[in-house]
């Protein structure tokens, strides 16, 4: 490699590890802010401090001030709300309502991509213009649905109303239409159905677009406030980002076990994200291939 | 080869059946558990802010009623109490946070009317603040009871106005002695040739216009809500003033300086530069406290907000109001009745977020001093206040979200410099006035 070469790509690193650094403080913030003291969270001098002062392993007494041990904040922002019964519904929504979503989408884009019927196209342009609408005009229909049947508070009314999304069926779509035709007419040749082409052949070569669109459908059912917050009128059935808002009283928030229970909210999203990740680049830069 | 493929396979159909078996486990677990039966008690909903004191508040409260079960509800968006108003789906109790949506909400029809019930559940609403009419009343109709509330005062950096060598304001200044003490506590430095502010001496925001438009005596509506009177002479001279204090004097920081002084940005920018040192005085409600006093090395006290020729500062409260269809009534009416009374009144006062709204004289000593805070010896000045305290003024002729949308954007040219205060002000007035005809002539106005 020359120098000119050598300089450029060097360059790109210093750049790359600039954005790298810069995405990653406010998450290192996140963590560090999880093991400070609450007066530490903020500064009168005029300077962001980063690290906590103290680093205890225990619970200790300095100059008559209790300074708890660093992983104190944790069990506190706990035992503060029902983190245990908010961890399994968040879990419990998240992975069904994945799993919902990420059949049905399949489903619907494999119709869109491969079946021909009369107005395939007219109704995939339909499908696709209900993206255009904002969630909060369809907000007030869907709920009085949910009164209808009955599901207000329930499991049902977080979990159903998210199965079904025409963004997944567009990705998918697009994705499922760049795979050869000729797999499944041997598929039909050997006597295969639509159910047996769309499992056995379609989902096995997709595995990069089902991974990157269940990556993006759990981080989405995870993250959800507004229809959770909506939909539950006791805690309940409610999900973590709600049981975060505990935390944000009206004037003041308690930031120590607000990160504290963040960081552990984070832990299932960053795991699935660890183990879809070749899947998911690969998914990506599929996508943005075949656009 | 093949034995590690078929092993391969074997260790993820055996994932997949233990997450779907772990997944349904769950389920069940959590759908058998959802509606926890409470024998022999009535559960209503207060849908309200999740402050640490609500858990104290209804422990009081059920410890009283032990009949009712009270579940504190988050999220008193309006977005979120409309929809499930919408559908049938009412809270028992909901908290209100501005003259504004009560009014929505009571225009609408909403709102229970409490005036048949004042006597009978023994509502002392005749104890309340004077000031705190617009959170209590629609036209006629008692539509809401404010437990707690603040009126705007003055924060100051003690140990910023012991270097400087400025004594500590005293709680009748005027805003031309604030403007000179301002000036003192405005400090700059040299970066590459320019002139960088590191310290500013007040933290004025670009939405505070009100203590502006009532420094002069100026009004932004005439008494029956039907013409904007912004452009008149009094509430001219007091935007005046304001525009002054950023754009002349430089000593209130322009919101590009407050983002480039702040580490965060945005909401609660002033908040935070206040607590950082970078602001020596900051316009706020008592709220803050709660929030300073854990800051061990900020040195604070309060005072009250400069004053032009009219004494007067900005009021906020919330109230608690009850849905027309709550489906426990007599249990909410308890439960505000409550929120009334000299025990959870006196919780208030030890909070601390607020002035407990029942004129009473041992609510407010218990108020006046904490003696868990004792460096906070000022908190009369709160009550104090109230004699100049005043909700912020509003036109049940337009929408507070199309007024608020007129004169941001008018005032944003202000500080671009790219019209005078006088311009702003009468540019104001000619827009809301547009759009306050143009809903008196519509009969289906609805605000």
């Amino acid at each position: 490699m020359n120098r000119v070469g050598l300089g450029i790509k060097v360059g790109f690193y210093i750049v790359l590890s600039i954005g790298a650094i810069t995405m990653i403080i406010p998450f290192l913030w996140m963590v560090f802010t999880s093991i400070k003291q609450p007066h530490e969270v903020f500064s009168a001098t005029g300077a962001i401090k980063f690290l906590p002062e103290h680093f205890f392993w225990r619970d200790t007494v300095i100059n008559g001030e209790k300074i708890r041990a660093w992983w104190g904040n944790y069990p506190d922002a706990w035992r503060e709300i029902n983190f245990f019964r908010l961890y399994l519904s968040s879990i419990f929504v998240a992975v069904v309502g994945t799993f919902g979503q990420v059949l049905t989408s399949s489903m619907a884009a494999y119709a869109f991509a491969r079946l021909s019927f009369p107005g395939r196209d007219k109704l995939f342009f339909g499908y696709l213009a209900t993206m255009m609408i904002p969630s909060s005009v369809t907000m007030i229909p869907v709920f009085v649905i949910m009164k209808h049947l009955g599901w207000i508070n329930t499991y049902q009314a977080l979990i159903i109303p998210g199965l079904f999304s025409a963004y997944g069926t567009f990705m998918l779509r697009q994705f499922f239409m760049g795979l050869p035709v000729e797999l499944e007419d041997a598929a039909k040749i050997d006597g295969s159905g639509y159910i047996g082409i769309w499992s056995g052949i379609i989902l096995p070569l997709a595995k990069p677009a089902l991974a990157t669109l269940t990556t993006f459908t759990f981080m989405g059912f995870w993250g959800s406030y507004m229809w959770p917050l909506v939909v539950t009128v006791t805690e309940a059935p409610r999900t973590l980002p709600i049981g975060l808002r505990y935390f944000v009283g009206q004037h003041a928030t308690n930031y120590t076990q607000l990160m504290a229970a963040s960081v552990i909210a984070l832990i299932p999203v960053l795991l699935l994200f660890v183990f879809n990740q070749r899947y998911f680049v690969e998914g990506i830069k599929l996508q943005g291939l075949k656009g | 080869m093949e034995y590690e493929s078929k092993l391969s396979r074997l260790i993820s159909i055996l994932g997949i059946a233990f997450g779907a078996l772990a997944t349904i486990s769950i389920g069940v677990y959590l759908v058998a558990t959802i509606n926890p039966r409470i024998p022999g008690k009535t559960v209503i909903r207060w849908v309200v802010d999740p402050n640490p004191i609500r858990k104290e508040q209804i422990k009081l409260f059920e410890s009283k009623y032990r009949n009712i079960h009270v579940i504190n509800d988050p999220g008193a968006e309006p977005q979120r109490l409309l929809t499930q108003l919408a559908g049938g789906v009412p809270p028992d109790v909901m908290a209100l946070y501005n003259p504004q949506t009560i009014r929505l909400f009571a225009k609408n029809d909403v709102l229970l009317d409490l005036r048949p019930y004042v006597k009978k559940y023994k509502l002392p609403i005749e104890k309340l603040y004077p000031g705190l009419k617009p959170y209590i009343y629609y036209e006629n109709k008692i539509v809401g009871v404010p437990e707690n509330c603040g009126p705007y005062v003055l924060f100051y950096n003690k140990r910023m106005f012991r270097e400087a060598g400025i004594p500590y304001p005293k709680p009748d200044w005027t805003w031309d002695e604030c403007l000179e003490v301002a000036k003192k506590l405005t400090k700059y430095q040299v970066v590459g040739g320019r002139k960088v502010p590191i310290q500013k001496g007040i933290y004025v925001g670009t939405h505070d216009w009100w203590f502006f438009i009532w420094m002069y005596g100026g009004h932004l509506y005439s008494p029956d809500g039907k013409r904007c009177i912004m452009n008149d002479e009094k509430v001219k001279k007091g935007i005046r003033f304001w525009a002054d204090l950023r754009l002349k004097h430089h000593v209130t920081p322009t919101p590009s300086e407050a983002q480039s002084m702040a580490p965060t940005g945005g909401w609660g920018t002033d908040a935070l530069l206040f607590r950082e040192s970078k602001v020596a005085m900051m316009v706020s409600g008592r709220w803050l406290c709660i929030q300073y006093r854990e800051q061990k090395d900020l040195e604070w006290d309060v005072t009250s907000v400069p004053h032009g020729p009219n004494r007067v500062t900005l009021l906020a409260s919330k109230c608690y109001s009850i849905p027309k269809t709550s489906r426990h009534r007599h249990e909410a009416l308890i439960f505000i009745k409550h929120l009334l009374s000299k025990e959870n009144q006196l919780l208030v006062a030890n909070y601390g977020d607020g002035i407990p709204t029942l004129q009473d004289p041992e609510i407010e000593k218990a108020f006046a001093y904490n003696p868990k805070y004792p460096n906070e010896r000022n908190n009369l000045l709160h009550i104090q206040e109230m004699k100049y305290a005043r909700v912020s003024e509003s036109s049940p002729y337009i929408n507070v979200l199309d007024q608020d949308a007129i004169m941001a954007r008018e005032f944003d040219k202000m500080w671009l410099g790219e019209q005078s205060p006088d311009k702003t002000c009468d540019e104001i007035a000619r827009q809301i006035n547009a759009v306050i005809r143009r809903n008196l002539a519509n009969p289906n106005f609805l605000d």
